[in-house]
């Protein structure tokens, strides 16, 4: 059985060897490469567009306008926000958004082309924060969003969290606030499309292939069928190739031109022109009685989605659901809410808004612990969800909830670390500690995930999945379940994977749903395969109601014969009947209240604790973070060595969101501007499992692809907060903030003296 | 399109960078950056790339005689490890083990380095430290320029075209002395520094260098903050004093930017940490 077990990564070698060709590796002789005119700023009225310079340049095939889009214009990946014009229809919304394309034999032609556009704008007033977007005659983002530029308030209430408050030993309160995050994927967007047979053949990075041939047929004006969607291997997306990037682009001028085009970011394209963490304004008010029992929460949520709804929604939702943490919080008042403005968008990225809100919550059980004198981590312990406990929303948490483990297994490990703690003339250590939950899948949704496994003639096995491997290790995961709900060994499987015309719809490659809810539509479809197996046998033998059983890749039957599968597949071939299970799940969910948030949003929750040590240096208050302990729930570890990898890499995401990441448009459009962690900045991390089997997971499994994020940078600002003897509540934690609170707490001292 | 050539003399080189267009590759960490962005966005690029990484003249390394001198072609990596380099100008040393990763650090030179002439030039400092005078060659001649001097405004020098930086004549501080170079980046490595400080103590403190950069166009020795080590008595108040002179001075020229905030503080500290631990170093050595 080769669950649990650390089987090497399928495609590991390829990389390794560097053989693997990825989305931007598609470009081949002959295509033609496209290049996007962007505005430089926004809003702006385009009065004219004029591409007759561009298409005197040598190499320069054609000019696309908006005029050339023959379908929909406003596309997105949330059905009831479409609102992303991917080349701008008359009315640029934000800066960089694209406004024509050009098509040339070459890339230097095309980026000659595409600067030799001549475009005139009438810039417009616009809304570029929160406030701005939520004044009264504000200038409107897009008008034809029935809220103005509120694109969404959500809203949580339980109990009556306000009386709570005024009966509560402790109160504690203060403002929170992120900034937004690139992902920084390494493979920035690229791909191809060429036109075969009457058709749109896509082939590019994604994280949603089947989204991406709805939307892109949309985009065509054309039935689904004539677009064929093939994701290309897939060099990390964090979210940030969930929403359309490259692909409208390519299939515009495939379905024009009838010929093959290919066209990848520049990194600088990259950060300027897929979407953002969003950055949040968080206001926590928290009661708790005198023995430390969390009592209330009452949070005011802040956010801007800049032009594009992208998935302003999902994170919102998030942030408000998750906003009181993984603690019993009775009465509860969140109101969170999302506005418009004229910046670039913001979008899914890793955790949809709960490391934001997970900033905040942790940072407030440190508040209360402190001003009671009591044991912060005992605090978290006590106040832990835990098995019959109910969630904000009112959900009943009947099993898996593995947080009080997660708990306990780092315990040991901070003790120790707090009881070596050094303050030195040099430097000051702190520890810290974050726990979080996370709901797995999208939010009070349906987002169902299908998938077929087929016996062949041959004897082998084809698995056939929907689900976008982009380097977390789905395609490992689910072959593993797949061979052993069959009693295969993996080789036996062979993997057929994110094509549309060959695969169903998996959904997204997000929400860290793909082991829960891809692992279970492959679950269902290894059983549905095997029963049509033992019914195949039954029937080729002629004996209906003989015992059958598929074991040790054959089918025995209670008189003791021994039956090849392939034989049963190829007796089934004769009446035309293929041997291929069907299999689909979709989560249990109620969609929440729309006035108290009260409902069932995720069928279920990760947990995880984890704790940082950090070395503030006193002299240039650089903070190193020295070791990082990471506790997760992960149900059952379908491959053990594939968790330990997300958490890893969660853990050094979460340090970059902590101390150094901060997107500031049109000045930080590159790598060198953008900082993001290197090997030098990674701690030592200390990765631990804990299994607390999920009834409803495949073989007890659900996702750990963003829970490993999302208490890193809590437990680092905690960490930096103990250092310095002050909490640190702004993201990210730069040199400037921490001589700051060094200075403060130094001049502290001194008085003391 | 660019071409690309390697000499293998000084009087090649010098033949080559006289042509019109030509520009010198001296390792290309800065250069490169430069050539994918002016490509990207259609810009001119030099018609003629000199590579000088290869001239056995810009290797040159002699730090045990009376004239020290350091060949503009050394590369960072080849500073951090050379025992010479350690014993003779650790200042140097760490400055070259803190550039950027270990992929530019193997690539970049001091030549490329100085020439580039960024504010934040990590060798730039240390160089400074050892009162580097630059040895720059043309066609015409040769000519000896302080670096103090060779930098006019942030990546602006004195250099003209066909000008090339052969080396350094250096002067390391009297012996025993304690050298030591410190710096603050956003992040462990691959960091522009956000100030770095190099600073040499002798025992009769007769000759103190403090070079603080990235604080100023180009980094530069502070000559009040070594007339008061001269005059002072070592100890953790003379270090401190030296720190908060070091922030005066930077304040003084810079006035009070934004910066400031983060900058002041930061400057008092490293420039008091540098000489403590410099002088901790000269009395571990005598």
């Amino acid at each position: 059985m080769s669950l649990g077990q650390s089987l090497i990564r399928v495609g590991t070698l390829g990389k390794v060897r560097g053989e693997t060709r990825y989305g931007f590796d598609m470009p081949q002789e002959g295509d033609l490469q496209l290049a996007c005119v962007r505005a430089p700023k926004a809003p702006a009225k385009i009065l004219s567009i004029d591409p007759s310079p561009a298409m005197s340049i040598p190499g320069v095939i054609r000019v696309f306008t908006a005029e050339d889009v023959p379908g929909e214009h406003r596309l997105g990946i949330i059905a009831v926000t479409q609102d992303q014009e991917f080349i701008a229809p008359g009315w640029v919304r934000q800066p960089y958004q694209c406004v024509a394309l050009v098509a040339a034999e070459t890339l230097e032609a095309a980026r000659a082309g595409a600067r030799a556009v001549k475009v005139e704008y009438d810039f417009q007033p616009g809304v570029y924060s929160f406030e701005e977007a939520m004044a009264p005659d504000a200038p409107l983002v897009q008008p034809e969003h029935p809220g103005g530029n509120l694109l969404r308030e959500n809203k949580i209430k339980q109990g009556d969290a306000d009386s709570a408050l005024k009966d509560a030993a402790v109160v504690v309160e203060a403002t929170y606030t992120t900034e937004r995050v690139e992902h920084c994927a390494l493979e920035v967007e690229g791909g191809r499309a060429w036109w075969e047979d009457g058709r749109v053949m896509l082939k590019a990075c994604t994280q949603n292939p089947h989204y991406d041939q709805a939307d892109i047929a949309k985009f065509l004006g054309v039935p689904t069928e004539r677009v064929r969607v093939i994701q290309a291997e897939t060099g990390g997306g964090f979210g940030g190739k969930l929403d359309l990037s490259i692909q409208p682009f390519l299939a515009l001028a495939a379905w024009h031109l009838k010929r093959p085009v290919c066209l990848r970011y520049s990194r600088e394209e990259s950060i300027m022109a897929t979407g953002k963490r969003h950055g949040l304004w968080m206001h926590f008010i928290s009661g708790a009685d005198e023995q430390g029992n969390i009592l209330a929460l009452k949070a005011r949520i802040n956010g801007d989605t800049g032009a594009f709804a992208s998935y302003g929604l999902a994170v919102n939702q998030r942030a408000a659901v998750h906003a009181t943490g993984p603690y019993r919080t009775a009465n509860v008042d969140v109101i969170a809410r999302m506005a418009y403005t004229n910046n670039t968008f913001n979008g899914a990225m890793r955790g949809f808004g709960c490391p934001q809100v997970a900033l905040a919550h942790e940072a407030q059980i440190d508040a209360i612990a402190a001003e009671l004198g009591l044991d912060p981590f005992d605090l978290r312990k006590q106040n832990a969800l835990r098995q019959g406990d109910h969630t904000c929303t009112g959900q009943l948490l009947r099993a898996g909830v593995g947080l009080s483990e997660c708990l306990e297994r780092i315990e040991p490990i901070y003790r120790k670390w707090l009881s070596e703690l050094k303050h030195t003339d040099d430097y000051r250590e702190g520890v810290g500690v974050g726990a979080m939950f996370y709901g797995i899948g999208n939010t009070g949704a349906s987002n169902p995930s299908t998938a077929q496994v087929e016996w062949m003639p041959d004897g082998r096995v084809t698995l056939y999945t929907g689900a976008a491997d982009i380097g977390q290790g789905s395609d490992t995961v689910l072959l593993q379940i797949a061979a052993s709900r069959l009693g295969l060994p993996v080789e036996q499987i062979d993997l057929c994977r994110g094509d549309t015309d060959k695969t169903t719809n998996a959904g997204a490659t997000s929400a860290s749903r793909q082991t829960y809810i891809s692992g279970n539509a492959v679950m269902g479809a290894a059983a549905n395969l095997e029963m049509q197996l033992l019914q195949g046998a039954r029937d080729m033998l002629k004996e209906r109601h003989l015992e059958v059983e598929l074991r040790d890749g054959l089918l025995k039957t209670s008189d003791g014969r021994e039956i090849e599968p392939a034989e049963v597949v190829r007796h089934l071939a004769k009446s035309g009947v293929r041997a291929m299970g069907e299999g689909r799940f979709d989560p249990n969910f109620t969609a929440l209240d729309p006035e108290t948030g009260q409902g069932r949003p995720y069928a279920a929750y990760a947990y995880a604790a984890q704790c940082a040590r950090v070395r503030v240096d006193t002299a240039s208050a650089m903070v190193k973070v020295t070791d990082v302990a990471a506790a997760h729930d992960v149900g059952r570890a379908v491959n053990p060595r594939a968790v330990q990898g997300q958490i890893c890499g969660g853990v050094v995401m979460g340090l970059g969101m902590a101390l150094m990441e901060e997107y500031v448009q049109g000045r930080t459009d590159n790598l060198q501007s953008y900082h993001i962690p290197t090997a030098a900045d990674a701690p030592n991390i200390t990765p631990l499992i804990v299994e607390e089997p999920e009834p409803t997971g495949p073989y007890g499994a659900k996702g750990v692809g963003e829970p490993a994020l999302i208490p890193t940078a809590p437990a680092i600002a905690g960490a930096v907060g103990q250092a310095l003897g002050r909490p640190m509540r702004h993201l990210p934690i730069t040199l400037e903030r921490v001589m700051e609170a060094l200075t403060a707490a130094e001049g502290e001292t001194n008085c003391e003296d | 399109m660019s071409r690309f050539l390697t000499p293998a003399t000084v009087q090649e080189a010098l033949e080559a960078l006289a042509q019109p267009g030509a520009k010198v590759l001296a390792g290309g960490t800065d250069l490169m950056i430069f050539l994918r962005q002016a490509r990207m966005n259609g810009a001119e690029l030099p018609e003629l790339l000199v590579d000088v990484t290869r001239l056995p003249e810009l290797k040159r390394l002699e730090l045990d005689g009376p004239g020290c001198y350091l060949g503009a072609g050394l590369t960072f990596r080849f500073l951090d490890e050379s025992p010479e380099a350690r014993r003779h100008i650790p200042v140097l040393a760490q400055a070259a083990s803190m550039v950027g990763s270990m992929q530019v650090r193997q690539t970049g030179t001091i030549g490329g380095n100085v020439a580039n002439g960024s504010p934040a030039a990590d060798g730039m400092s240390a160089l400074v430290a050892l009162d580097a005078v630059a040895e720059i060659a043309s066609l015409e001649g040769v000519r000896h320029c302080p670096l103090s001097e060779l930098i006019t405004a942030p990546n602006q020098t004195t250099l003209t075209p066909g000008e090339l930086i052969l080396g350094y004549a250096i002067t390391p501080p009297p012996e025993p002395e304690g050298q030591v170079f410190l710096k603050v980046g956003r992040r462990h490595e691959v960091a522009v520094s956000r100030l770095n400080l190099a600073a040499c103590l002798d025992r009769d403190l007769a000759d103190p260098r403090v070079v603080l950069g990235s604080c100023f166009p180009s980094p530069r020795r502070l000559a009040d903050v070594e007339a008061l080590i001269k005059n002072g008595k070592p100890g953790p108040a003379l270090w401190q004093a030296a720190g908060e002179q070091a922030a005066g001075h930077f304040t003084d020229v810079c006035g009070w930017r934004s910066s400031a905030t983060y900058k002041v503080p930061a400057i008092t500290r490293i420039t008091a940490r540098a000489l403590k631990r410099a002088w901790a170093q000269l009395e571990d050595r005598s």
